[in-house]
């Protein structure tokens, strides 16, 4: 598995547990108000530290069993893998960038517009993360 | 499984034949990472026609003896 390989999967991993807990977050609030919670700042930070936290320490172990393929450039093969994974999922958040748009042109709820841009960031880099394993693993 | 690139090649072939060559040390002459190489030998990636050309000579032979068309 090369270095790309693994940095994709410890971010895939990272912005899971994050993206998890600030919608745990956000869906408990929502729970307790019955209605859809302000933007959560301090669970944004949270979360932010968590990604950070778990991005450092996978890819420090990842490093560590290969230096010398952590510090190899990028070559063709990995542009190319870097290019269509980060082209779909720029896509995807354009997609999700429309759906807010139109739901808060729509519903009128700021909130609601604010954690859908939020979702859509996650859900985008979640993809890019996971197209790019899956290019790496079933070829490009 | 991704639709495999119409592009056959004889990578793993020929360098075993040059000296049992490593996946490294072609990766090395050429450029790219062992990975690549491997992707490459598995028929999951194509090169880039500048990497043909050095893998091709890195083996002193020409370009269609190294790859071929497997398509339409």
């Amino acid at each position: 598995m090369s270095f790309q390989e693994k940095s994709a999967w410890v971010m895939c991993i990272a912005l899971i547990v994050s993206g998890a807990f600030y919608a745990w977050t956000v869906v408990a609030i929502a729970q307790v108000a019955q209605a859809i919670p302000p933007p959560n700042g301090l669970g944004l930070v949270i979360g932010t530290i968590i990604i950070v936290a778990i991005a450092i320490f996978g890819h420090a172990v990842a490093a560590l069993g290969n230096p010398a393929d952590a510090n190899a450039p990028e070559d063709e093969r990995d542009r190319l893998v870097v290019w269509r994974a980060g082209n779909l999922s720029g896509l995807l958040l354009g997609v999700v960038c429309m759906l807010s748009l139109f739901a808060f042109a729509v519903l009128g709820s700021g909130n609601l517009l604010f954690h859908m841009i939020v979702a859509g960031m996650v859900i985008s880099q979640l993809a890019e993360y996971a197209l790019t394993i899956w290019y790496y693993r079933r070829g490009v | 499984m991704a639709k495999r690139p119409p592009i056959t090649n004889r990578v793993k072939d020929l360098r075993e034949a040059h000296d049992q060559m490593s996946q490294s040390a072609l990766a090395k002459e050429i450029g790219v990472t062992r990975q690549t190489v491997i992707a490459i030998e598995q028929g999951k990636y194509s090169p880039s026609l500048e990497s043909a050309f050095r893998i091709a000579r890195v083996f002193g032979v020409g370009l269609e003896d190294v790859f071929g068309w497997d398509g339409d």
